[in-house]
């Protein structure tokens, strides 16, 4: 099987093949599909992971689940790892929260195939479709969930070492330098940017060392939290790491940047004003951090993208840049930036992906 | 006074153990206008930072044997410039504490907060001992039989102390844990609305038998269950607006009972069924019996303010030096 790497059309190949394989697979197994796939559609093809990603239904109960499959190397090692995540969680002794996954129906290789089905975690309403007073404490509770898992002893680290390492200064400035090098080997006008931001990094790596070794969420995002009452659910468990307890924070606030600004306010402020400074600059620099992790993957996608999703691959590298010397500077991300982005990313954007949007975020 | 604080846990852990341990250590030389002052000895990799306390830190990432070793000759260390170890009941730093008082004789008092190790023990009742739990009882009982005092928030615990663990009453003394720091939110509070906080999910069932009744009798009445899940500041932000806050006596050593205090509102066991069923009744109908619960609440939470918890420890570490 070629996997997709450079276009959309590859994508929509490889997508269709690996479906065509799989479908009789799951069928074998009591699964069927839903008609509308809609997490393959739009820019899909320009993220991560040979997998596919498909809503379906268990038939003999007609339970609502989410399959995902692949029968690349990669896709597969992947999904695994998202099933060696997910048991390790369940042997974690030292967390004094529980820790809320989707559950696992069924790990299996078949054939050609690793296949993961979870249970689908019905929502009344989205995560967005809260009130801003909900979803601040929908957050903080999802925050501390995650806060309760830390990993500090010689007996914990046993717990976990074979599925995640525990990531701490060095590692979040290797990875930073790695994301620096490819940002300015795409665009070098950054560099005076991403270089201010890895002195602030390397400036204050000890805040990186204090706050490590809590269980994280690289991709906390609204479309990978469920809300069932009051549990929030975690979903893309290949993205829980250990490593600073700020690292989910950051990624939440950089999201809500642009669609909720007065939420990213309130979190900043309520950290201010209740935990220590050191803490707040710990926040800070993990939001550094996954802007220049985000400006890594917008500038990489300038050469695999052409027409409008160029312009706007620009419009976006040109945006996180302004939102990274904010943070750095402690200065608020501004309403004008956001509306000036926003209006320009809605005018360059396909159907489909405005569609694709649409279902992940259930607006 | 110099004072050592022995800690298991320290922030950026986020245990209340480890929280209590950074607001004494930041309270004592307020509390007490520059008069005594702290240090603190803690099993952490990299403290938080508290101004003028010298944080001692002993990493938890060493094999069991050779960390308690480390802190043991840290904590005696520290002991030498000190009057008084105060340890946060754990075998990780009160076995060792007692050792140096063996060695220097100075007073140790350990703060007995929760009782981990009979939590543990009950849990492995009928199954066969591990060599670990058939050391960690006798051990623990050893630690607190020779601290000078022990200190433990609740009466119930002073009660488990006396009879599980021999420790004579007159060694045993009742302090209040202090009152949670406030959770200073984004936004204004909701305007309140009447509404009964369960402290558990445990309290909403004892009295699920009779909630459609008082619903029926209020029927803008909002019922919230905290638990475990719940973070600080939804805490704190549903029992700032509480008309009451409902416990089952499970929930009496539970951490949750200090902050329902911070409310204000008055607390009711719902243990006993039709007591509570009056009482919650009463309180609903008639404003000024609430009112007057509310003044007594006030008046609890003024003894429960981290000065005053700091200043009895002082008094009590005066009394035994």
């Amino acid at each position: 099987m070629k996997i997709p790497k450079e276009n959309k059309t590859e994508w929509s190949e490889y997508f269709k093949l690996e479906l065509s394989d799989v479908t009789p697979i799951l069928s074998r197994l009591g699964f069927s599909l839903d008609e509308q796939q809609v997490h393959t559609i739009g820019e899909r093809f320009l993220m991560s992971g040979k997998k596919l990603v498909l809503t379906g239904k268990r038939i003999s109960d007609n339970k609502k689940v989410i399959i995902k499959a692949s029968s690349d190397v990669s896709g597969k090692a992947e999904l695994l790892n998202e099933h060696l995540c997910r048991e390790t969680i369940k042997k974690i002794d030292f967390a004094y929260k529980p820790i809320l996954l989707p559950e696992e129906i069924l790990f299996v290789k078949e054939g050609a195939f690793v296949v993961v089905i979870s249970g689908f975690i019905e929502e009344p309403q989205a995560f967005l479709a809260h009130s801003d007073q909900e979803q601040f404490f929908l957050a903080l509770r999802a925050f501390e969930m995650l806060d309760s898992v830390h990993s500090t002893a010689h007996s914990h680290t046993k717990i976990i070492e074979s599925v995640w390492s525990n990531w701490g200064a060095a590692e979040y400035l290797k990875m930073f330098s790695r994301f620096s090098n490819n940002i300015i080997t795409a665009e070098p006008d950054l560099y005076k940017t991403v270089s201010s931001a890895e002195d602030f990094l390397k400036g204050n790596r000890e805040m990186l060392d204090r706050y490590s070794g809590f269980l994280t969420h690289e991709d906390f995002v609204p479309h990978n939290l469920r809300i069932s009452g009051q549990d929030v659910y975690l979903l893309d468990h290949t993205a829980l790491l250990f490593g600073n307890k700020y690292e989910s924070v950051a990624r939440f606030l950089n999201y809500l940047c642009i669609y909720n600004l007065k939420l990213e306010r309130w979190i900043i402020e309520y950290i201010k004003k209740n935990r220590c400074e050191e803490e707040y600059l710990a926040l800070r620099l993990m939001r550094t951090y996954k802007l220049a992790e985000l400006l890594q993957f917008y500038t990489g996608s300038l050469a695999q993208t052409e027409g409008n999703l160029k312009l706007l691959a620009k419009e976006r590298i040109e945006f996180w840049k302004k939102v990274m010397i904010t943070i750095i500077e402690d200065k608020p991300v501004t309403e004008e930036m956001v509306q000036e982005y926003t209006k320009k990313r809605d005018s360059l954007r396909s159907e489909d992906e405005k569609k694709r949007q649409k279902e992940i975020h259930q607006l | 006074m110099k004072i050592i604080l022995a800690t298991p846990l320290f922030p950026p852990e986020t245990e209340e153990i480890a929280l209590y341990s950074k607001r004494f250590a930041e309270g004592v030389k307020i509390a007490s206008s520059g008069d005594h002052s702290a240090a603190v000895v803690a099993y952490s990799d990299f403290p938080e930072s508290v101004p003028e306390v010298e944080i001692i830190s002993v990493s938890k990432q060493l094999m069991l044997p050779v960390r308690l070793v480390r802190y043991f000759f840290a904590l005696r260390k520290a002991a030498t410039k000190a009057d008084v170890l105060y340890v946060q009941n754990s075998l990780a730093s009160g076995f060792p504490a007692i050792i140096v008082r063996k060695m220097t004789h100075i007073p140790v008092i350990i703060y007995f907060a929760e009782d981990e190790v009979l939590k543990s023990e009950t849990r492995y009742i009928g199954a066969k001992k591990t060599f670990r739990q058939r050391i960690v009882f006798p051990l623990q009982s050893w630690i607190l039989r020779n601290a000078n005092v022990v200190m433990t928030p609740h009466h119930s615990l002073a009660k488990s102390l006396h009879m599980n663990y021999k420790i004579p009453k007159e060694k045993i003394v009742v302090v209040p844990l202090p009152a949670p720091q406030p959770e200073i939110l984004p936004f204004p509070s909701i305007p309140s609305v009447p509404k009964i906080v369960f402290l558990s999910g445990q309290a909403k069932n004892e009295c699920e038998s009779y909630l459609d009744e008082i619903r029926q009798n209020f029927p803008d009445l909002v019922f919230v269950t905290l638990d475990v899940r719940s973070s600080r500041a939804e805490k704190w932000h549903h029992l700032k607006n509480a008309t009451l806050c409902a416990y089952a006596e499970s929930d009496n050593e539970s951490a949750l009972l200090p902050l329902a205090l911070v409310a204000e509102a008055p607390r009711v066991s719902v243990s006993d069924e039709q007591t509570a069923k009056a009482l919650i009744l009463k309180i609903l109908h008639e404003p000024l019996h609430r009112e007057t619960l509310v003044v007594e609440g006030r008046n609890v939470l003024s003894k429960l303010s981290l000065k005053v918890h700091i200043k009895t420890f002082i008094s009590i570490a005066d009394h035994i030096r």
